[in-house]
């Protein structure tokens, strides 16, 4: 069975309504030239015939010549009637009902005296027939004698053009019929595409991740294809990167929720041996919980960046007193483990438009990681300003373990930990890295690092200064 | 499109064609006129079209070409 499709009737009823708009004046305008046409074509006969008649006559003015025109024209059964200056008819052939008078208005005469040709229309009172006549003066060039009106049948006239009349229309028809043919194959072709998208976009909406529309056309609706087929393969990977990203929150949180549990069981039911063990199976429960609420307010804030429902505060910062800042935040932790920090900060380094608690965020973790990452040397905060491209560039400089090369490419990602083990022991969550290129980026900078193993690593973050002259 | 599709569209053409041969030659009604205008009127519908066909695959040619 056929399918209706609406848009392949709303697309083939316009092209019809289109064609049926040309038509049917079309049609009209035809049919008045015919009219038209056969009309004068009429009038010129008959008139021509009354002026011969009307020339015949005015080169010898009398009864021999009319009765002659009178039989002239009954045998080639023309209706002429002949009139004289006073409207008496004088000459009769084939209108017998007109009887001996034939009356003329003055504009007629007038009209016929200066030699011009005139119009009548007469109709038989029995028959209800109608009659066109042309009458032409009888004149010799000097005097006025009457005149003779040829006559053509109306209803005749009628009759042909009804013939034509009904001919334009079957051929109307016909154009109809053809155009109707036409128009069903081209706007089935033209809607398949929409029709295909319409099917496969509800697949997909469906669930059908794998569904694809192939259309290989190159103009808009390819395009749109192309990019409903984009849209599924971006839904696909968002489903999927949803499960992965599940999957390694669990995981991560089963890891301090399992020491929680077992050594709080411990701790309940009283299986400690000394007031000792209690101190230490209680720090691990506090350093835990403090991991974990760590953890979840990490990955509260990235989930806030990457779906950007992070708005920034931007404003005009001085970035080396941020650096100075963050320096005096964490040199005391730094000393601690017997780090030596070092600030190099260049002259000259202009405001920059940006989010103030967002810069220091990412100044503050990239400087943590370093002391976390450091037993021993030294620890450096660059900030310098590139005025060839208006950029400031903050480094980040450690001698701590380093990043293997072929893992440095990963570090940025969610959960990614170089040694599971090692960043366990310093309290990491995985995340900070990612939050911090997530915030990078969101103030249009970029960040990137090098790093050797056992030498040490540099994280350097260009920003352009952004906003409008202050 | 589907094998009825493609004839109940064939079978409008032709009767618009017949209806158009028709009313160009009844009033002089002959065997031969008749197919000649036939034939005629088949070659007016067919310019256009045949004129569509080459450039659209003079375009398709075109597109493909550079891709």
């Amino acid at each position: 069975m056929m399918q209706w499709n609406r848009i392949v009737i709303k697309l083939g009823g316009t092209i019809i309504v289109l064609f049926l708009i040309v038509l049917l004046p079309l049609g009209f305008v035809m049919n008045q030239i015919f009219s038209g046409f056969y009309s004068s074509q009429a009038e010129k006969e008959i008139g021509h015939l009354a002026l011969r008649y009307a020339n015949a006559i005015a080169s010898r003015r009398d009864a021999m010549t009319v009765s002659m025109i009178e039989m002239m024209s009954e045998f080639s059964d023309m209706k002429v009637v002949i009139a004289d200056g006073q409207g008496q008819v004088i000459g009769n052939s084939g209108l017998n009902w007109i009887g001996e008078r034939f009356p003329l208005s003055q504009d007629q005469v007038s009209l016929l005296k200066q030699g011009r040709s005139i119009q009548i229309v007469i109709s038989d009172p029995s028959s209800e027939e109608r009659f066109l006549g042309i009458g032409q003066p009888i004149a010799d060039g000097t005097s006025f004698y009457g005149t003779v009106i040829a006559f053509s049948s109306v209803n005749g006239l009628d009759q042909s053009l009804q013939k034509v009349r009904k001919l334009l229309a079957l051929s109307g028809i016909g154009a109809f019929f053809l155009a109707l043919g036409f128009t069903y194959i081209i706007s089935k072709k033209l809607s398949n595409p929409l029709i295909q998208m319409e099917l496969a976009t509800r697949k997909i909406a469906k669930g059908e991740l794998e569904t694809r529309v192939a259309i290989p056309s190159h103009d808009e609706i390819g395009s749109l294809a192309k990019a409903v087929n984009d849209l599924a393969v971006d839904l696909q990977r968002y489903r999927d990167t949803r499960t992965e990203f599940l999957a390694n929150v669990s995981h991560e949180l089963r890891t301090p929720m399992t020491y929680l549990e077992g050594y709080a069981k411990v701790l309940k039911d009283e299986l400690v041996e000394s007031e000792e063990e209690r101190k230490l199976y209680l720090d691990i429960i506090y350093l835990e919980t403090i991991r974990l609420s760590r953890l979840i307010h990490d990955l509260f804030e990235l989930s806030k960046i990457e779906e950007g429902k992070i708005s920034l505060y931007r404003e005009w910062l001085d970035l080396s007193e941020l650096v100075r800042n963050v320096v005096l935040k964490v040199e005391p932790k730094a000393k601690r483990k017997g780090l030596a920090v070092e600030t190099v900060i260049q002259d000259g380094i202009p405001l920059m438009y940006a989010d103030g608690l967002r810069m220091e965020q990412v100044v503050m973790n990239l400087a943590d990681n370093a002391i976390r990452y450091t037993e021993h040397g030294t620890i450096r905060m660059e900030l310098r300003y590139r005025l060839g491209d208006k950029k400031i560039k903050v480094v980040i400089e450690d001698t701590g373990v380093g990043i293997p090369k072929d893992k440095l490419p990963y570090i940025f990602e969610r959960f990614y930990r170089v040694e599971k083990s090692r960043s366990r022991e310093y309290g990491g969550t995985g995340l900070g890295l990612a939050i911090v290129k997530q915030l990078v980026e969101l103030q249009d900078g970029s960040i990137e690092v090098v790093s050797q193993v056992q030498k040490g690593t540099r994280f350097e973050v260009t920003f352009p200064i952004g906003g409008k002259n202050p | 499109m589907k094998q009825l599709e493609w004839v109940i569209a064939i079978l409008l053409v032709l009767v618009g064609l017949s209806c158009l041969t028709m009313s160009a030659t009844i009033l002089n009604p002959s065997l031969s006129e008749l197919w000649s205008t036939f034939f005629r009127i088949c070659t007016l519908v067919g310019i256009p079209v045949v004129i569509a066909g080459v450039l659209y695959l003079i375009l398709k040619g075109k597109k493909g070409d550079p891709k």
